[in-house]
């Protein structure tokens, strides 16, 4: 084999493989520096986030039980349930979910008091600014005070906030219906 | 090539926003608020600087076959640090960034400067051209991002990059008279065009002055000629 041809299928990837190793291990020491601070930037968003979808006071001080989510609300990307106390009264039941709206990685809260919802807030998205972020930022307003089992979330009207909605409004009315089926049992 | 020219022409006369028109994207999609695009400058001047300082520093040993893709790699690899860091240091403004952060990575002005200049001088040129791209790309996403706030929300607010809580702001519009369209992204896009022809028309009257001047120093050099004989 000539020397440049050792050169083009040897040396080459192997200079790449170099590089990507190096940029591999530079990553891996920034993610282990910065992951435990952005684990807690997310911790405090959520706790900030459960006072405000229950429209309590953020000086307020909430105990949170950790109720089980059921395999169907896990399915469609809900990772907790927890049900919100204040001196040991319930105040009500806010729920974590993440989801995929137009992009993946839609992260957000939603609150339920008596048989209404109460709150929805944002920790982390990647829609588009402009288009799905404004949308994400209407919907508080849209569902807060709504009865559950009335339509929420109807014809956003705007191309590129339709997807998000859609898939917005699947996740609420799951978490609803298990927060109703909760209230019962 | 001086060092002050290749500073100042990144600012002025090669400024990636309003001259090349790089890095459009999040030039538009960013500027909807003074503290968001400042966040953004900060972003893209920190991701020129520490690429093409890498890129410079081992241009001699990258095969010209496969340059490239590692400049791709360096850059994306940087682009994700800095995203990193700004998750943990700056939550609140990386969440307003959003996918745009990430999307540093595709910005034309950081591949264009490390192919056309990191890739062909020394550490040192490619820091200060780093610096001067950089801090014009910013000057320009500050410019149209303080424009289109002030006319679409009658003031300017000022929030801390690290807390994300508020510090000063100013006022002056009165609601009724703000123009809501300068913070849609059509608004972006009007106000980038109007911001565009107020630059040409500037550097139109500097160009029709100094050709003035000429003729009137070649003119006048004619006439002491033609005196002296």
């Amino acid at each position: 084999m000539s020397k440049k041809k050792l050169n083009n299928f040897i040396l080459l990837p192997l200079f790449l493989g170099a590089v990507t190793l190096v940029a591999a291990g530079a990553l891996t020491g920034v993610h282990l520096l910065t992951k435990p601070k952005i684990e807690e930037n997310i911790k405090q968003k959520q706790l900030s986030g459960y006072k405000a979808v229950l429209d309590l006071a953020q000086s307020d001080v909430i105990d949170l039980k950790k109720e089980t989510v059921s395999d169907e609300l896990a399915g469609i990307g809900v990772t907790n349930k927890f049900s919100v106390t204040i001196d040991t009264t319930l105040v009500g039941v806010v729920y974590d979910a993440e989801i995929t709206g137009y992009n993946s990685g839609l992260i957000f809260q939603v609150g339920f008091k008596g048989t209404k919802y109460a709150g929805f807030n944002v920790i982390s998205s990647n829609e588009t600014p402009g288009y799905g972020a404004d949308y994400l930022e209407t919907v508080h307003k849209q569902i807060e005070g709504v009865e559950i089992g009335d339509p929420i979330l109807q014809d956003p009207s705007k191309t590129g906030k339709t997807i998000t909605a859609n898939a917005l409004r699947k996740a609420l009315e799951a978490c609803a219906t298990d927060y109703l089926e909760g209230r019962a049992g | 090539m001086k060092k002050r020219k290749i500073f100042i022409d990144g600012i002025f006369a090669n400024n990636a926003a309003f001259m090349l028109f790089l890095g459009m994207c999040p030039a538009l999609a960013t500027t909807s608020s003074f503290m968001s695009a400042l966040g953004m400058g900060i972003a893209v001047l920190a991701t020129l600087i520490l690429t093409n300082v890498v890129i410079s520093a081992i241009r001699r040993w990258v095969p010209n076959e496969i340059r490239i893709p590692v400049l791709i790699v360096i850059i994306a690899t940087t682009v994700t640090i800095i995203e990193m860091l700004m998750q943990a240091y700056m939550f609140d403004l990386s969440q307003t960034l959003g996918v745009y952060l990430s999307l540093i990575v595709v910005n034309c002005i950081i591949l264009g400067r490390a192919e056309a200049f990191a890739m062909k001088n020394n550490v040192l040129d490619s820091l200060i051209d780093a610096v001067g791209t950089g801090i014009g790309f910013m000057l320009g996403l500050l410019a149209l991002a303080f424009a289109r706030e002030f006319l679409g929300t009658g003031g300017i607010a000022f929030t801390s990059l690290l807390t994300g809580q508020p510090i000063w702001g100013f006022k002056i519009i009165p609601d009724n008279y703000t123009i809501g369209l300068f913070q849609e992204s059509s608004g972006a896009f009007i106000m980038f065009g109007l911001i565009v022809a107020l630059i040409n028309f500037v550097v139109a009257k500097i160009s029709e002055n100094k050709k003035k001047k000429e003729a009137a120093a070649k003119a006048a050099a004619k006439l002491a000629a033609e005196g002296g004989k």
